[in-house]
């Protein structure tokens, strides 16, 4: 309650800090172990993570940007227009995003109002974040994909000699690939040779967004790939700066996911 | 000889009845008309759906730039072998973009195909594919997109007619400089032969006549730019021999141009089977 003549409440800084710590520390002990982690917090790790969420599974999603949303603030070339190419203006109405129709079966919407829709859509569903931290490795367990080691970002913006921090493990049903072209837990398995990547194809719009939904999936007993991760995955063409392909694979790879745990179906 | 088109109903759709006006119309033995390639197959029980999608999944070319084609001894993913199968005997559904070794799959489909009665003797099958096709190229060493694959099984992939000849030189460039592909295509489309184009089925007929003259002849290709047996690397090559699209819409012909001796010679393969 604010003191007379004051328009803030009486609280000083080791309240604030208190109150930071805590709840931090709160969710993160308590998301230690979860359903599921999906590393990466672009349109199709967001999407994957609401839908996964809203049938009550305990999602996390590892982002290591301070923000959220990856390339989805950005159409392409530095334009906030982000477009879509029809059935995908359907997930828009489904989060409340508004859009005009540039062309039959194209459509646009303001990158920055469609990118923090999705955001807040997927807070809202009930996942939590783990942004500004790293994807490190994979805890891999009966030849099966357990759970993620992760650290701060910053250990690695910084010299080896000054920031020598083990990371930490945190364990789940099911991990997803959500990072874009870099497939970093695809590759991970690559590096301890249990797959073989080939690498995504040259740009190519019409032909990469069937092909990408398609793959969509499991790739190795408990990790499943969506979004760009999965034209690093197979080696498909890769998609230019258009959405609906990275919206409906993140739809996919939930429907993937509770189907796989019998849930929702 | 007979000769057979596999899956023209549903790679063409309605537009199977032009390519079989326009093969009628050069006079050349007209093909009997079957199934799509995998529901033939898999009718006459030659292999069953899983075998035939971890073949497939196996021979798709994950880099054209590659120097190297596909390891047969490398196990596709499982969504790879489910995506296939998937598709198996609905080729009208199936997204391309995936490239497949075109002379591998010759190699694959070729027992099969003899198992279900065909032979390069009494029956040539002339299969249409909704996949991308390429081949090694050894001069540049590297795969390219062809539009067919002569030998047994004679193989054509639709999408191929569209994205293997070259369109012009200014559209790759704007292409790599980041325009809307759609935006590029309609900007363009006069200067090539788009999916669901009308001339579509003739350019299938040229390409199974080539088919055919290769298996009689050894020779498929006419170095006449002006005969269907030419072989194409341009999109404006395959515009000079087929006409504007407007002119096809308006159903003014299902003609297939053929040089005057090629046109002898097609004619000639109903007198002497």
């Amino acid at each position: 309650m604010a003191q007379e003549g004051r328009l803030f409440a009486p609280v000083g800084e080791k309240e604030i800090t208190r109150a930071i710590v805590n709840t931090f520390a709160k969710q993160f002990v308590e998301y230690v172990e979860s359903d599921c982690i999906i590393v990466g917090a672009g349109p199709s790790g967001l999407i994957a993570g609401r839908d996964l969420a809203r049938q009550g599974l305990k999602t996390l999603i590892v982002e290591r940007n301070n923000y959220l949303g990856g390339g989805f603030w950005i159409g392409g070339y530095l334009l906030n227009k982000v477009t879509f190419r029809a059935p995908g203006e359907k997930v828009l109405d489904e989060i409340g995003v508004p859009y005009e129709k540039a062309q039959e079966g194209l459509f646009v919407a303001d990158g920055p109002h469609a990118c923090s829709k999705l955001i807040a859509s997927a807070c809202d569903a009930g996942v939590k974040f783990a942004n500004m931290t790293i994807f490190d490795d994979v805890v891999l367990r009966d030849n099966r994909v357990q759970g993620v080691v992760v650290n701060w970002t910053p250990v690695r913006a910084l010299p080896r000699e000054i920031t020598c921090v083990d990371p930490i493990a945190l364990e789940t049903k099911i991990v997803v690939d959500a990072t874009g072209h870099d497939a970093l837990v695809v590759k991970m398995l690559e590096s301890k040779g249990l797959l073989k990547v080939p690498g995504h194809g040259s740009m190519w719009v019409e032909a990469s967004e069937d092909l990408v939904v398609e793959h969509t999936g499991e790739v190795y007993p408990g990790l499943f790939v969506c979004g760009m991760s999965v034209t690093t995955t197979y080696g498909i063409p890769r998609m230019g700066p258009t959405f609906s392909g990275m919206l409906l694979s993140g739809k996919r790879v939930a429907e993937t996911i509770l189907e796989s745990l019998k849930i929702g179906r | 000889m007979d000769w057979v088109v596999l899956g023209a109903e549903e790679l063409l759709g309605g537009e199977a009845r032009k390519l079989k006006a326009s093969i009628e119309e050069t006079g050349s033995p007209l093909p009997a008309f079957a199934p799509y390639v995998y529901r033939v197959i898999l009718e006459e029980k030659n292999a069953d759906k899983e075998t035939l999608a971890g073949m497939l999944a196996k021979l798709r070319i994950k880099e054209l730039t590659a120097k190297v084609g596909p390891n047969e001894s490398v196990e596709p993913f499982p969504a790879e072998v489910a995506f296939e199968g998937r598709f198996l005997t609905s080729p009208e559904k199936k997204p391309y973009g995936i490239p497949y070794e075109g002379a591998l799959l010759q190699v694959f489909l070729r027992p099969l195909l003899k198992q279900a009665g065909f032979s390069r003797l009494s029956s040539l099958p002339v299969v249409l594919l909704p996949d991308l096709l390429a081949t090694f190229e050894p001069s540049d060493r590297r795969y390219h997109l062809r539009m067919n694959v002569l030998g047994f099984p004679a193989l054509i992939s639709i999408p191929g007619i569209v994205l293997a000849p070259a369109k012009p030189r200014e559209y790759y460039l704007l292409k790599r400089s980041g325009l809307d592909p759609a935006g590029l295509n309609r900007a363009f489309k006069a200067l090539f032969i788009d999916h669901g184009d009308s001339r579509l089925p003739r350019v299938v007929a040229g390409l199974a006549l080539q088919a055919l003259a290769y298996l009689r002849t050894g020779n498929a290709f006419c170095d006449d730019a002006r005969c269907s047996l030419h072989n194409a690397h341009w999109h404006h090559e395959l515009i000079a021999l087929y006409g504007p699209d407007e002119a096809q819409n308006a159903g003014l012909s299902q003609d297939i141009p053929l040089c005057s001796a090629h046109s002898r010679m097609v004619k000639d393969w109903k007198v002497t089977p």
